[in-house]
């Protein structure tokens, strides 16, 4: 199944979208905010915690693999323009420094904690729920987007059919070198387009006559949420808040191309401890 | 109730109507069928009943449509959607979220309708149409005859009183379709919903029609109850009995492909356990079997589309495991269920041409294959035309074009009558008979009793993963009791 959403029971599934979307931002706002090492890192097994508490700690940890792939360019680029004085070894011409690594492994966490947020959003959220939920932002924006959803498998499928009625028709997608495949796969992309295209002309038409775009809507969904659950959305906004006034004051930050190391003292420990427990009632969840 | 007055209208970029000066009246209850070849007109008459024609489609339009005293020309079909509902043709393009619960939701919310009475609408016909089953599920894993049953809940939560049908059978099998009309008989009768149904199929539902619009080019050439336009159906040959001119036979030819002891399984799930099949020159064998059993996976082992877990499969003298289905395109020709699938290119000239270099055939060939082939499906006008412009039928035969091309040995196709209308299924039989008698072999999988039994020479079913020999007789038979019951 090409759906991304995991559809399990746990905790952090019955709890409503809202706080998981706030908690979500959250992690985003931190992973831009925060470049210390030993912030993200901690913050990363966190969120990485929560994915095993909501059963999606495989599907997180394939996605990570794919950015896995982005942090090895991530690196690369640094330890090749990066500049530095302390020269841990050289690479031919190339003085690979401290202060590159240190700035690549710090630029890596952010990716990660990123995605891994982005994860919990895909295989947490259901696509239905995220769109009610932020749809009172934008709802025509966020049918689009849960339609694309709802229409991936079938793309998919589409896609599937189409290589197999070009292999009937002689096109080779398994032999041959890297170039000779590419070319095979472009002659997909034609069919794919105008079915898509025709597909989207049909929902278009269904949901006009459904009423879409009407006048002012109700939602099926409009839970109120429980006490628990605002206080979590608060705790998860004064995170953002405690994050952006630790950003000012220069905690969480690292500026490893001049030169920064590992130096703690106890407020950071105080500051870190105070910025999970923040975030923590994620793993609370919603209730049975 | 609707309606129509003096209605023409014409697509922009056209300049031929398609539809003429048509007047018609529907009240709330009635059960109206609307029927006519392919291009009549039908699908854009229930365009223009919604509103859909002229807000959605550009066009020239004269005339005027009432929906209960609403001018659909000042009211756009999204206002319209709490008078008249409508249910389209693939069920897979008109659902829009993605679990069955907040698909039913989805037009009551479009409505402003207040969130307790919603939850209770859409119980309530969740309920109706035992759909409470699978509220939960993902909707692209529930099959086409459940996807379109979640389309008529769907929109019959939004309370509409009339309710327009555009071809909603024509993607399901039969057993599916008869399912579905019953559904629609019981919105009809219990809720006094007025019912429009375009349908082509009329053994599967003129029974439950109480009056009969017949289209002919743009134009309702007769419109009445359905005891008086009987004649005119039968004149029109949209009714009539099964006509059969070739004899069966049991494959005395060469032998071209064998299958066996074939086993396949979708994750641990057995479809095909110890299949065999044996194909020999000049048969068109007919596959059949129920929904789910494993016929589009039995043909695509045939080319290597699918390999057999275990058993063998041997086209031409040829492993299908030791070589690619590119390779055995040469041999063996396969059209999928979705002739759009195939044609891509601007005209049709140049789709042959795509298959053409793709086999490697010699460019000093080229011309006289694509003669042809264009001249045995009857598409020598369509050289030049873009292919997605063709009609339903035109396009299946120009999509079976594609891969005649190649001049295979052997046809595979799925389901090649879906969604086709009678006149295009005799010509597609027609085809393949004038193919056969050329020699061609062909081996399609259908739930069409009907070309069946009209087209085969030889019948086999596919049951619990194997296959047995069934007759062109009892296939008679089938088509006969459908036409006599309007199901399966």
């Amino acid at each position: 199944m090409l759906f991304p959403y995991k559809n399990t029971s746990s905790r952090i599934h019955r709890l409503d979208a809202r706080p998981k979307i706030v908690f979500v931002l959250a992690v985003f706002i931190s992973s831009i905010l925060l470049s210390d090492i030993l912030y993200l890192s901690v913050l990363l097994a966190f969120v990485l915690m929560v994915a095993a508490v909501a059963h999606t700690l495989r599907s997180t940890w394939s996605l990570l693999r794919y950015a896995a792939f982005v942090a090895v360019f991530v690196v690369l680029f640094n330890v090749l323009l990066s500049s530095g004085d302390n020269v841990l070894f050289m690479l031919g011409p190339i003085a690979v420094t401290s202060e590159s690594i240190l700035f690549s492994i710090s630029m890596c966490l952010r990716l990660f904690l990123a995605v891994s947020a982005f994860a919990l959003l895909s295989f947490a959220i259901h696509p239905d729920e995220a769109l009610r939920t932020m749809s009172r932002v934008g709802y025509k924006t966020m049918t689009a987007l849960s339609l694309s959803t709802r229409m991936y498998p079938t793309i998919a499928a589409d896609s599937r059919n189409i290589m197999d009625s070009m292999r009937a028709r002689g096109v080779e997608f398994d032999s041959g070198g890297f170039f000779r495949k590419l070319r095979a796969r472009a002659n997909v992309v034609m069919p794919l387009l105008f079915n898509s295209l025709d597909r989207s002309i049909a929902i278009a038409e269904a949901m006009e006559t459904r009423g879409f775009g009407a006048g002012r809507r109700t939602n099926y969904s409009e839970s109120k949420l429980a006490r628990g659950q605002k206080w979590m959305i608060t705790f998860f906004i004064i995170s953002i808040v405690v994050g952006i006034v630790l950003f000012v004051f220069g905690y969480g930050n690292a500026d490893y191309l001049n030169g920064a190391g590992f130096e703690y003292d106890l407020g950071d420990a105080i500051v870190l401890f105070a910025y999970v427990v923040l975030l923590s009632p994620i793993l609370v969840g919603g209730p049975e | 109730m609707i309606t129509v007055e003096s209605l023409t209208f014409t697509y922009a970029g056209s300049n031929r109507p398609v539809l003429e000066d048509v007047s018609t009246q529907v009240e709330e209850g009635e059960f109206v069928l609307v029927v006519g070849k392919s291009g009549c007109g039908k699908s854009t008459l229930c365009r223009v009943l919604n509103g859909l024609i002229p807000h959605f489609y550009g066009g020239i339009l004269s005339g005027r449509v009432f929906v209960d005293g609403r001018d659909t020309r000042k009211t756009p079909p999204s206002r319209c959607a709490d008078l008249i509902g409508m249910v389209f043709q693939d069920p897979e393009n008109q659902l829009v979220m993605t679990n069955v619960e907040n698909e039913m939701a989805f037009g009551l919310e479009n409505l402003g309708v207040p969130v307790p009475e919603m939850k209770e609408r859409v119980l309530r016909y969740a309920d109706y149409f035992d759909l409470r089953r699978f509220f939960h599920r993902f909707i692209p894993e529930l099959s086409g005859g459940e996807k379109q049953k979640v389309a008529l809940g769907s929109v019959l939560a939004m309370n509409p009183k009339y309710l327009i049908l555009d071809e909603p059978t024509s993607q399901l099998d039969a057993e599916n379709a008869a399912l579905f009309l019953d559904f629609l008989t019981k919105v009809n009768t219990e809720l006094k919903i007025g019912v429009i149904l375009v349908e082509h199929r009329l053994e599967r539902c003129l029974r439950y029609a109480d009056r009969v619009i017949l289209m002919d080019n743009g134009r309702i050439i007769a419109d009445g109850p359905k005891i008086d336009i009987v004649p005119s159906l039968k004149e029109h040959g949209l009714i009539g009995g099964i006509s059969r001119t070739l004899s069966s036979t049991t494959g005395e030819g060469e032998l071209l492909l064998s299958a066996r002891n074939v086993h396949f399984s979708y994750d641990e799930v057995s479809v095909l356990d110890g299949a065999d099949l044996d194909l020999a020159e000049g048969e068109l064998v007919a596959i059949t079997g129920a929904n789910g059993s494993g016929k589009s996976t039995l043909i695509r082992q045939l080319n290597g589309l699918l390999r057999p877990q275990s058993g063998s499969v041997t086209v031409l003298g040829k492993d299908v495991q030791s070589v690619t289905t590119a390779a055995l395109s040469r041999e063996i020709g396969y059209l999928g269920q979705n002739p759009n699938d195939y044609l891509f290119e601007e005209t049709l000239q140049k789709e042959l041409e795509f298959t053409l270099l793709n086999l490697g055939v010699d460019e000093r060939e080229w011309n006289d294959r694509i003669e042809w082939t264009l001249s045995e499906l009857d598409l020598e006008g369509f050289r030049e035309t873009f292919p997605r412009d063709l009609s339903c039928g035109q396009r299946e035969r120009a999509a079976l074009a594609t891969v005649l091309v190649g001049r295979p040995k052997i046809l595979v196709l799925d389901e090649p009558t879906r969604g086709l209308d009678y006149w295009s299924k005799r010509k597609l039989g027609s085809v393949l008979e004038d193919l056969r008698r050329q020699g061609m072999t062909t081996l399609l999988v259908t739930h069409d009793y009907r070309f069946i039994a009209e087209n085969a020479t030889r019948v086999l079913r596919l049951e619990e993963g194997r296959l047995s020999e069934s007759s062109v007789d009892h296939m008679m038979f089938l088509a006969l009791e459908s036409a006599a019951t309007g199901g399966t």
